[in-house]
């Protein structure tokens, strides 16, 4: 699957290609497997995603924080050392 | 993509997530599991579907400030979903893809009818479900949004990031593919000529 080329994009304005005789019967299947019971998720999902969020939310603003002053380090070291003398000076 | 929300708007909750309250984000994640589970599980299968469903909606949450509330919010959350479920995707490339002897059997439930009908019709989804996973991944999403879970084009562009016109292009091509393997099938699909 991976190995295959990806698509040729198509114009934004593309209609939609002419139907093939097959293409009714598959959708009519695929349509089967949308209108069947499917299983659920984990009743504890929600509770699990919640609790997840909570412990990721600190972690996360710790790191936008290192980001942030490694940002600003970055941007003053490129103003007090990174400026290129004219070299036609 | 219109559920029926009862209680406050997707919006809404939104609103008092992004305020603090964590609550309001589990009312999201009860309200649309059911989707976003049943999509991941038809990109990535029964086994990671759990899985993206779970990450998918961890990534929603940490990015609730990018949600314009311009679009319907399940079509942003489908989006989310696709990329989770097409990273998982791109991870496990190395590996062999799902044959058909994989399909957990006790997974799918029971559909109703006389118990030869629902037998034959459980059958018939799980070839079908196990057919699907062996498209290629772009050409999968969209059959699954679009013919399995009925969205219309205008929601399936939105959550692949693409113009329509490339969506029914796509559609058509992954229905191709999906007929060349059907045939290939000895299984009777009642396919015409």
């Amino acid at each position: 699957m991976s190995a295959v080329p990806p698509d040729p994009p198509d114009p934004p304005d593309a209609s939609e290609p002419p139907e093939r005789p097959a293409d009714a019967r598959v959708r009519a299947l695929l349509g089967e497997v949308g209108s069947a019971p499917a299983p659920a998720p984990s009743t504890e999902l929600a509770v699990r995603v919640v609790r997840a969020a909570r412990w990721q939310r600190p972690v996360r603003a710790a790191l936008d924080v290192v980001a942030s002053v490694g940002g600003a380090v970055a941007a003053a070291a490129s103003l007090l050392f990174g400026r290129r003398k004219d070299p036609t000076r | 993509m219109s559920a029926v929300a009862v209680g406050p708007s997707d919006e809404e909750l939104v609103r008092r997530t992004r305020h603090g309250d964590d609550r309001a984000f589990a009312v999201l994640v009860e309200r649309h599991g059911a989707l976003v589970h049943r999509v991941a599980r038809r990109i990535v299968g029964p086994q990671e579907a759990e899985d993206v469903a779970q990450d998918a909606f961890l990534r929603a949450y940490h990015r609730l400030g990018q949600y314009t509330g311009e679009g319907v919010f399940a079509a942003w959350l489908l989006r989310i979903t696709r990329n989770t479920a097409l990273h998982v995707l791109e991870r496990r490339a190395a590996r062999p893809v799902a044959a058909e002897s994989d399909v957990d059997v006790a997974e799918t439930l029971p559909a109703p009818g006389t118990p030869a009908d629902a037998l034959q019709s459980r059958e018939r989804i799980e070839r079908l479900e196990a057919k699907l996973r062996l498209l290629r991944d772009e050409h999968r999403v969209v059959l699954v949004l679009r013919d399995v879970e009925g969205l219309s084009y205008a929601d399936v562009a939105a959550i692949t990031d693409a113009p329509i016109g490339s969506v029914k292009g796509r559609l058509h091509r992954a229905r191709g593919e999906l007929i060349e393997l059907l045939r290939r099938n000895t299984y009777d699909w009642e396919l015409p000529a």
